[in-house]
């Protein structure tokens, strides 16, 4: 049942298992949930600005989230549903996070997928989810264009904003509202 | 800390009064300064041991008048009269506000009077510590400032059997070990870390 939600990226498995294999033996077996927990009412006793997360059900380890569109973005006042899965070796490897709501964006995929490097390479244990949404809402903001998901999309956002603005926004029209 | 030997003789005076005194909280000074029944408050604290005073007894406002009433000559006055206090290295054990000693105050509080319009206590505190908070901690009426208790930025619970990285950082044995599996890094920092190097340390307990 722990990390049910499975889709962990292939090149992780074979460390996973080894920080978990530590962690887990010399600490209790529910250690990852603990850290879930603790995030969970650190969120909720300071949420982030126009973020929210919390588990879908009784799965610890699969949240949803939102984020508000900030506002000066062609996303503003759009809400984002994204799924959050935590593996069974979190904090050590980071959660997935997932769009589910389409979003017009070149670090975001047509799966919902993103780009985002503290997901990836740069994740660290000492971060949170309160600090991944701050992180994705940023991107809002700034999209990186040199590490496009969608290379269509960061083109147009390098050679024309205005055109790409528009876009996003009817997206958001359209799915985020 | 050299000023202390040069202070030697103000010093050994006042050494009873001085080893007790809370110069922690730097309003305290100003008011025994002003040569009013403060100052057989101040004196009750040389039975007290070295715990400082909590905080919440500093009337911020009545300092805050104090303050703003003294002239340049009352400063001058004032300054020679806390001379003995002069080269005393000052430590906030439960704030952990930096050390530095009054001669340094002294200097800052005669370029605020200057300026009469930033001498006010909230200024001078803010001066001597810089967060903003520890204004806020001292204006409002708390018993005591709150211990400072340290979590594990892996577990975020209290540390168990913490140890240090290289670089400093603090986690519990078993998640700093588990860290360094996974990405051989510094989860705080992100330079590169082995076990090897661990190093177990003893934080004062947070009781
Ligand atoms: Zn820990
Ligand atoms: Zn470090």
């Amino acid at each position: 049942m722990i990390g049910g939600g499975g889709g962990k990226p292939s090149s992780f498995s074979t460390t996973a298992t080894a920080a978990g294999g530590t962690w887990v033996s010399t600490t209790s077996v529910s250690a990852s949930g603990k850290r879930i927990q603790r995030e969970m009412s650190e969120l909720n006793a300071d949420p982030p600005p126009h973020c929210s997360a919390a588990p879908k059900g009784d799965n610890l380890f699969h949240w949803v989230a939102t984020i508000i569109g900030p506002p000066g973005t062609p996303y503003q006042g759009g809400i984002f549903f994204l799924d959050i899965t935590f593996p069974s070796d979190y904090p050590f490897q980071p959660p997935k996070v997932v769009f589910k709501t389409r979003i017009y964006h070149c670090n975001v995929d047509s799966a919902g997928n993103l780009s985002l490097d503290i997901l990836k390479d740069s994740w660290s244990p000492a971060l949170t989810i309160t600090k991944v949404l701050t992180a994705i809402r940023a991107i809002f903001t700034n999209p990186e264009p040199y590490t496009p998901l969608i290379s269509g999309v960061a083109r147009l956002y390098l050679a024309d904003k205005a055109k790409h603005d528009e876009i996003a926004a009817e997206w958001t029209l359209r799915f985020a509202k | 800390m050299s000023t202390r030997e040069a202070r030697g003789p103000y010093l050994r005076g006042y050494r009873r009064r001085k080893a007790v005194l809370d110069l922690n909280v730097p309003p305290s000074e100003i008011r025994e300064q002003e040569g009013t029944s403060q100052l057989a408050g101040s004196e009750e604290l040389t039975d007290l041991p070295v715990q400082p005073a909590p905080p919440a007894t500093i009337d911020v406002e009545a300092i805050d008048d104090d303050v703003i009433e003294s002239s340049a000559i009352a400063f001058a006055e004032a300054k020679n009269n806390s001379r003995r206090s002069r080269g005393r290295i000052v430590v906030d054990v439960d704030s952990g506000w930096p050390a530095r000693s009054t001669n340094n105050n002294q200097n800052r509080c005669r370029r605020l009077l200057l300026s009469p319009t930033v001498i006010n206590c909230d200024h001078y505190i803010n001066l001597e510590s810089s967060p903003q908070s520890t204004v806020k901690e001292i204006t409002k009426p708390q018993p005591a400032p709150k211990e400072p208790t340290f979590s594990c930025p892996i577990c975020m619970g209290s540390l168990n059997e913490e140890m240090s990285t290289r670089c400093g950082h603090i986690f519990c044995k078993a998640c700093i070990k588990a860290a360094i599996a996974a990405q051989g890094k510094c989860p705080t920092c992100r330079k590169r870390v082995t076990v090897k190097e661990l190093i177990r340390v003893f934080l004062p307990s947070a009781s």
